[in-house]
């Protein structure tokens, strides 16, 4: 009796946790970052409206020297991340983690990666024609491996996605910066945040990723 | 807690049966050929064999532990590599070639472009300063006796030995 009653115990636990998980697992996901209240005038109606932090405008370019810009993820949702081709301890993983994304959804038309590097001076065009080539990623417009200005790509890292990434002698390779994938909506609002380096983390951003898409495909 | 009854087959088989009666007679025969002639350097033999069989475990067990923590970021946890970014260490020619040189690339790293498996990778990658000899023994230990297809332990002088030319020529 005593196993029996041990067993009924587990397996209500089991049921529990699993309710809980897929509880959050459903529905629509969050909007993050700071929202603002604003007065607006709708229909000649004063209305209180919701405005929700977004991604700025850029202007940076990618492996193959083309503009990559806000306009370029116009009807996308896209995945960014922060990283720079020398970098010896985190970047691989990150790299091993995002190949895996990019391997699933890379025949969605409304998808898309960004890596920036932060490492500008030495991250070329070339040298990131070269890394992105060396990863396994061929076709061109799906995953941008963008440089630009040092300071505008640091400036959307901390003001855009919200992650660290900036000069410091002490880190390894002489940048410090997140490992963090950033999940972004076509409204340009951030909808996630997961740990890159982290496969389980990757776990939910895949499975995250339909999820925001069906936002779009379904009536509300 | 009854143990399940298997009807119809017997749980040994027949000819099992006979052996299993057999055996402590086979095994008194080999004790008393033992005895008779070589019981020192025998059980010696042995012993030195249990020895360095536990010592290789241990040489992988830690192995394994400093290879997660210092180099699966890269060479992926299966030893598999990235793309044509960082190079495999699974059946890999150049690790296979030489264990020596291994050695040295795990403390002091290596830079410019070398050919794995007849592809090309030009990534740099950074030494390991802070590791102890012992440390990079057990790790290549791991490395060899996972990939490299060997199955004894590669020694801490053999270690203490290369690294200290290789030392000189940094």
């Amino acid at each position: 009796m005593k196993t029996n009653n041990a067993i009924f115990l587990v397996v209500a636990l089991a049921a529990i946790i699993s309710s809980c998980d897929s509880k959050q697992r459903e529905g629509h996901l969050p909007i993050l970052g700071n929202m603002d209240l604003v007065d607006r005038v709708r229909d000649g109606k004063k209305v209180i409206d919701t405005v929700y932090h977004t991604i700025p405008d850029f202007h940076f370019t990618d492996q193959d020297s083309n503009a990559v810009t806000q306009e370029t993820f116009s009807d996308k949702i896209y995945v960014a991340d922060f990283f720079f081709t020398s970098c010896p301890d985190i970047c691989p993983a990150m790299k091993t983690q995002m190949l895996r994304v990019y391997e699933k959804f890379k025949d969605n038309n409304e998808f898309a990666l960004l890596s920036h590097t932060i490492d500008p001076k030495r991250d070329s065009v070339t040298v990131l024609k070269d890394y992105s080539e060396r990863l396994g990623v061929e076709e061109s417009g799906k995953w941008f491996f963008v440089t630009g200005e040092k300071e505008k790509i640091y400036d959307i890292g901390l003001n855009g996605y919200m992650v660290t990434a900036d000069e410091s002698p002490d880190a390894p390779g002489g940048f410090i910066h997140s490992g963090a994938f950033i999940l972004v909506d076509k409204e340009r609002r951030i909808r996630g945040v997961y740990d890159g380096t982290k496969e389980e983390k990757v776990d939910l951003l895949m499975a995250d990723i339909p999820r925001l898409m069906a936002e779009y495909h379904t009536p509300d | 807690m009854k143990l399940p009854k298997i009807k119809g087959a017997p749980l040994i088989p027949k000819p099992l049966q006979w052996l299993l009666l057999l055996s402590p007679l086979l095994l008194l025969c080999a004790g008393c050929h033992d005895k008779t002639s070589k019981v020192e350097s025998g059980t010696e033999n042995e012993s030195t064999d249990r020895r360095s069989r536990i010592r290789l475990k241990h040489y992988l067990v830690e192995g394994q532990r400093l290879y997660l923590e210092n180099c699966s970021n890269c060479h992926q946890k299966d030893g598999s590599g990235l793309g044509r970014l960082i190079p495999p260490l699974k059946e890999a020619d150049y690790l296979k070639e030489d264990v020596d040189r291994t050695i040295c690339i795990v403390k002091y790293g290596l830079s410019g472009e070398i050919i794995v498996n007849g592809k090309d990778y030009n990534h740099e990658m950074p030494g390991n300063k802070e590791l102890t000899e012992l440390e990079i023994a057990e790790l290549v230990t791991y490395v060899y006796n996972t990939w490299g297809g060997m199955s004894e332990i590669i020694p801490v002088e053999q270690v203490r030995q290369v690294l200290k030319q290789c030392g000189d020529e940094q």
